[in-house]
């Protein structure tokens, strides 16, 4: 439990501002949250209203104009391998084989014996058993994406953000994926925060969803899903967030949201 | 069959003139003493290839050749990977870059003559300014056109910037380093050739100003021919390298 205090997330008042052709263009205003060890966490909103970027800067690729980000005890100024991303491309190196480009993710201070055993385990995670030797290019969205996210794994981060990391894919493999994650999640546990468009997704993961407004981008509301995995789709309950967070995009202007479900 | 075909249809023009040039000859419409007949060429060139003479001369200048393109590629490929990773080291050098690119090989050939003697020294300095330029120039866009999205990655997992170097920017670099060094041994064969026709004892540019002087066009002809087809092999040989070391650039979207 000591273990499990120590990797919170901390966004204490983040402002993001990007300069813009000699102007400034706020994109983050004042993002206070707290995600707990473990936890399951989804962004969603708008797009640009700058969902993205806090991602990016609790990674450390980017960094807030004013407050700050703290992971465990250390404040986020550069990236570190205690917090992983998997992106919204499968970003593989072409020149990889799949093996190869996973084995990319494990840190450096692991043993060559060990190494081997670790890409197996992880091909054996994300389903890719046969696909070892196969190079990115000859593999399908999906199955790209899931070498990405084996990757970012093997690195163990303590954090694990996805950016919006099945956007690219067909439906029926989106679902695939959402189960495949939400295994994951179940079985080691590390905290996940996912940036989403798709409400079902974030319902069907999360254990809270957190709703931006539109740029500059605040938090609006905290969606607790107090339902048990796996969820189903079509239970009232679910349906009922559902209308819940669409209520808070839309506003409840007297509209029949089922309508527009 | 289709490789058949594609073969077919390469060697057709070739031989069509081959073939047109030796009935021109036989009906004593060229002049033999300025364009002789195919078999005449051939003959020469077995004579030269049984005397050695062909060999010996063939051999001093890929000598020439290898020594100047090794020292050429290396220089343009550190140079290039220094260029194309600073942007301070790229201002430096990319105005000297542009001055002494454009000008022609056979313009150094004079100035490295008096420097350096008509000796091999001056020959290799040629080819390797010849080799120089189209290596450093694809070496700089290579490592420019590394994809920031892979370097994102890689910092993400907190890479060294050593690291990074090697398994991130020269993998996406090499297509186009294979590139420059392809144009690269063309070009120093090109140089090869006109440093040894300006000064020189010896080499394949040599036999051929040679047999100029004692009008012997069959010999020029089998020197030029030889330049070819011994361009034409090399040429062959990197890009079988290229496809074996770069596999992966040649697999397609649809799979292998």
């Amino acid at each position: 439990m000591g273990m499990a205090e120590s990797n919170e997330v901390r966004f204490e008042n983040v402002d993001k501002v990007f300069p813009l052709d000699g102007e400034y263009l706020e994109v983050l205003d004042t993002i206070n949250l707290n995600i707990k060890s473990g936890e399951f966490i989804s962004i969603v909103g708008n797009s640009g209203c700058g969902k993205s970027t806090l991602l990016k800067m609790l990674v450390g690729l980017d960094s807030p104009t004013k407050g700050k980000i703290i992971v465990g005890d250390r404040v986020v100024s550069e990236p570190r391998a205690d917090v992983g991303m998997v992106f919204q491309e499968a970003r593989l190196f072409p020149w990889l084989s799949i093996e190869k480009n996973i084995s990319f993710g494990i840190a450096n201070n692991v043993a060559r014996e060990n190494r081997q055993r670790i890409v197996k385990e992880a091909i054996e995670l994300v389903g890719l058993h046969g696909f070892e030797k196969a190079y990115p290019a000859q593999l399908s969205g999906g199955m790209q994406q899931r070498a990405s996210i084996a990757r970012a794994l093997v690195g163990e981060p303590e954090v694990l953000l996805l950016d919006e990391p099945f956007g690219a894919l067909d439906a029926f493999t989106r679902i695939t994926m959402q189960n495949e994650v939400l295994k994951i999640w179940e079985k080691e546990k590390r905290t996940m925060i996912l940036v989403t468009h798709d409400i079902d997704e974030a319902i069907f993961l999360s254990d809270r969803i957190v709703i931006l407004s539109e740029r500059p981008g605040s938090i609006k509301e905290i969606i607790n899903v107090d339902l048990p995995r796996p969820r189903d789709r079509s239970r009232q309950e679910f349906l009922n967030i559902r209308k819940k967070i669409l209520t808070s995009f839309i506003g409840n202007s007297g509209l029949d949201v089922e309508y527009y479900i | 069959m289709n490789r058949v075909k594609s073969f077919m249809f390469k060697v057709i023009a070739p031989l069509l003139l081959i073939v047109v040039w030796q009935i021109f000859g036989t009906f004593g419409v060229l002049n033999e003493h300025i364009l002789p007949p195919p078999t005449k060429v051939i003959s020469t060139f077995v004579q030269l290839f049984k005397s050695g003479k062909l060999v010996d001369n063939l051999f001093i200048s890929l000598i020439r050749v290898f020594r100047g393109f090794i020292l050429g590629a290396l220089a343009g490929v550190v140079i290039g990977i220094f260029m194309g990773l600073s942007r301070p080291i790229n201002k430096i050098l990319s105005s000297l870059v542009s001055i002494f690119r454009p000008i022609p090989m056979i313009a150094w050939i004079p100035i490295l003559i008096l420097g350096l003697g008509i000796g091999e020294e001056s020959k290799v300095a040629v080819i390797f300014i010849g080799t120089l330029w189209p290596v450093l120039l694809n070496t700089i866009s290579g490592i420019l056109s590394v994809d920031t999205k892979l370097i994102e990655v890689s910092r993400v997992l907190e890479k060294s910037k050593i690291e990074m170097l090697i398994k991130v920017i020269m993998p996406s670099a090499w297509p186009a380093i294979f590139t420059g060094l392809r144009l690269g041994i063309s070009t120093a064969w090109t140089c090869v050739v006109a440093a040894e026709m300006i000064a020189a004892s010896s080499g394949i540019g040599y036999m051929i100003m040679y047999a100029r002087e004692l009008s012997q066009p069959d010999v020029v002809l089998v020197g030029v021919f030889t330049i070819g087809f011994v361009g034409l092999l090399i040429d062959a040989i990197i890009g079988a390298l290229q496809k074996k070391a770069l596999g992966w650039s040649y697999i397609n979207k649809n799979g292998r």
